[in-house]
């Protein structure tokens, strides 16, 4: 059985209105019954006490006159009267005198008579009514009426139940008006609930019919829809953005990837291209310096000879282009041996082990010392200072950077050339400084270059090769090199030597940013 | 006169006489099947003069005298009887205890050469009923309720006039002679009248 909860509402609202409509019936009805019932009785009352005044009118005369037939005749008429049972008239002296009874089946017990009065006995009336003419009393009128009160409350009973029906019928009836205003709008709602729920489509709106609370309810939900909708639009352009970007950032990620496998491809390719066209370059610059070398020996050899056993025969200009000659070739021939040097700081093996590099550092600039005696350089070199490198090569590095802060700083009186160690970011470095010309920083990016030259070689002498090998050979121990200076107030050249060296041997051709000066 | 004096009065006792045997039967029958009514029917059958001793009071009762036949509110009730003591007798005795709409009730008994004039209600034996005949001009329109017992044509008859049907007392009215009498009597006497003559239009 349906619980009243999910009964529908014009139902819920006819079982209001039938029930309502059924108490107040009901208690009415007995309301009704109960004040008729008093009513009655007392109209039964009064209506019987009148017709026994009435009989006892017209009869009197026969009473008086003892025309007993008269007087049963005008009983008789009383037949019209359903609820009379009996009558009878009865004389001054108490004598029955006529007697009328409605049926046989119910016979009537004509007692002795009693004073006037009226008085209900087992649902029926009895009536004793004077008879008077003129103040004398003739005789007494005796009636029986029955109430039947049963009868009546059950006439009052099927009426009220034929109004409860009839007001059924009208609540039904009611109920479908109430259909047309009340539940049908709210069915109407409810699917448009349930077709934004299912179909999720917002701009469904569902139709206002009056201005009652269904009508706000009606409002409310449109609201409510408007503001899905709005929510839903911007739900669904966001999504979009969304989607969009990601469909970018898929494509984007796509050609990274791609881009990444050609990459390595092209980075391994160029690679080997590198190594190959360095090696060429190495083998080329070896063989051509090499090669030059034996010319440029038998050039030199013989415009000594010439000038050591035929000077006499040319005049002092010819001597002197014989000098320029042999200039020139000793130029060549150190510029031949600084090619020589990078090629093979290039090509050379690297055998790493503990360097003493004050040691090294204390060689090179004893040699120094012994090359150029003119310049008075004081040379300090801090004691102790080692590293994890290959000697051979530290030699080159400490020979072109010692020799290069001589060179530049030759030239002063009170040159000064430091040797020595210092934390630069945590890490181990060494430097070279020296109280020289220095140079300009904006410069500082041809320092490591080959064949680039801050100076001019009439100023100081040198072949441009000198850093750039230094910085190769750094460069493959897997440390940096660079430099700070100002100009004429020196310079320092800094460099590492990292204790765990790169797994690969790199070949440093490209000229990575660093400060310094190029001689 | 008198052979219709006679005749009357025989036909009169005779038939009172069988009124009362046959009232005795009925009232033995009577008593028989409905011993309710016997007291009554024996008291019938004991004295019909009483009978119309109580008619002639009744008649009191369902009759109206215009105001002036009375001299003033207390005046009696002015019953007078000719030519029948016995019967003035019995209504002396009733009247004594009867007061009717009000008034004391007073019996005449007419002699001879008396007036029939001056009552309210005027009974006529049959014996006396060439006086009244007499008498019918002066009585006309005097406001006297005349009453004969059992009188028949050719011989005039009171405006109520006594007849025995069916073994009871009964009784004829002239409407016309009380209309000229200026006496209204009860539709409820008229209606027991065994007839009346002339109409009540009115």
């Amino acid at each position: 059985m349906r619980r009243l909860r999910d009964a529908s509402i014009r139902v819920k609202l006819l079982g209001l209105i039938a029930l309502s409509s059924m108490l107040s019936l009901l208690v009415a009805g007995a309301v009704m019954v109960a004040y008729d019932l008093v009513i009655y009785k007392r109209n039964s009352i009064a209506s019987a006490t009148t017709l026994a005044e009435i009989v006892g009118s017209i009869s009197s005369a026969a009473l008086a006159f003892g025309d007993r037939k008269a007087a049963t005749e005008y009983l008789g008429t009383l037949r019209a009267r359903r609820d009379i049972q009996c009558a009878a008239l009865y004389t001054s002296s108490g004598q029955l005198f006529a007697s009328y009874q409605r049926s046989e089946q119910n016979p009537c017990v004509f007692g002795a008579v009693q004073k006037a009065a009226a008085l209900v006995e087992n649902d029926e009336l009895l009536v004793y009514h004077g008879v008077v003419e003129r103040g004398e009393r003739l005789g007494t009128v005796y009636l029986r009426a029955s109430l039947d009160r049963t009868a009546r409350v059950l006439r009052y009973a099927a009426t009220v139940g034929a109004v409860l029906v009839g007001a059924l019928l009208l609540g039904l009836f009611g109920s479908s008006l109430m259909r047309r205003s009340i539940s049908q709008p709210l069915m109407e709602i409810a699917g448009v609930a349930q077709a934004v729920t299912q179909r999720r489509d917002y701009s469904l709106r569902a139709v206002k019919r009056g201005e009652d609370e269904i009508g706000q309810l009606t409002d409310a939900i449109n609201q409510m829809l408007a503001q899905a909708e709005r929510g839903a639009a911007d739900l669904k352009r966001a999504n979009e953005r969304l989607l969009s970007e990601i469909e970018e950032h898929l494509r984007a990620r796509d050609e990274v990837s791609a881009l990444n496998a050609t990459l390595e491809q092209r980075v391994a390719e160029r690679t080997q291209q590198l190594e190959m066209s360095n090696k060429e370059l190495q083998s080329f610059s070896y063989s051509v310096s090499h090669d030059l070398r034996t010319p440029l020996r038998a050039i030199e050899g013989f415009s000594s000879a010439l000038l050591r056993n035929h000077a006499s025969q040319l005049d002092t200009r010819g001597q002197d282009y014989l000098q320029r000659v042999r200039a020139a070739t000793q130029r060549m021939s150190l510029l031949i041996d600084d090619l020589l040097s990078l090629a093979r700081t290039a090509r050379a093996e690297m055998k790493r082990r503990e360097v003493d590099l004050s040691d090294l550092a204390q060689k090179s600039a004893r040699e120094l010392q012994e090359a150029h005696p003119e310049r008075q350089v004081e040379f300090v070199i801090h004691p102790e200072l080692k590293a994890d490198a290959d000697p051979q090569l530290m030699r080159v590095v400490l020979d072109n950077l010692l020799g290069n802060a001589a060179k530049f700083s030759g030239k002063k009186p009170d040159a000064r050339v430091e040797f020595g160690h210092t934390l630069h970011n945590g890490s181990d470095t060494f430097f070279v400084r020296d109280n020289g010309v220095g140079f300009d920083m904006n410069y500082a990016g041809k320092l490591f270059g080959v064949f680039q030259r801050l100076h001019s070689s009439a100023e100081f002498e040198g072949t441009g090769i000198g850093l750039a090998n230094v910085h190769r050979v750094i460069a493959r121990h897997g440390g940096t090199i660079w430099a700070d200076s100002e100009p004429g107030r020196g310079a320092t050249f800094f460099f590492t030597l990292p204790a765990t060296p790169p797994t690969g041997d790199v070949h440093a051709e490209n000229h990575p940013a660093g400060r310094g000066q190029p001689r | 006169m008198e052979p219709l004096k006679r005749t009357a009065s025989g036909s009169s006792a005779a038939r009172a006489w069988r009124a009362c045997a046959l009232a005795l039967a009925c009232a033995a029958a009577n008593v028989a099947a409905q011993p309710h009514n016997s007291a009554e029917v024996l008291r019938r059958e004991a004295s019909e003069l009483e009978l119309k001793a109580v008619h002639l009071l009744k008649f009191g009762d369902f009759v109206q005298w215009p105001a002036s036949a009375f001299g003033n509110g207390d005046a009696p009730l002015l019953i007078a009887v000719a030519g029948a003591d016995a019967l003035a007798a019995v209504l002396e005795a009733l009247a004594q205890q009867r007061r009717v709409d009000g008034r004391a009730v007073q019996v005449r008994r007419l002699r001879r050469g008396d007036a029939l004039a001056g009552a309210h209600i005027l009974f006529v034996a049959t014996g006396e009923l060439e006086r009244l005949a007499a008498a019918q001009e002066s009585l006309r329109a005097a406001a006297v309720l005349t009453v004969t017992d059992g009188s028949q044509p050719p011989q005039p008859a009171g405006i109520v006039n006594f007849v025995v049907r069916d073994n009871r007392l009964r009784f004829e009215i002239d409407a016309e002679a009380a209309e000229a009498a200026h006496l209204r009597i009860s539709s409820k006497v008229l209606a027991l009248a065994v007839s009346v003559k002339g109409a009540r239009q009115r």
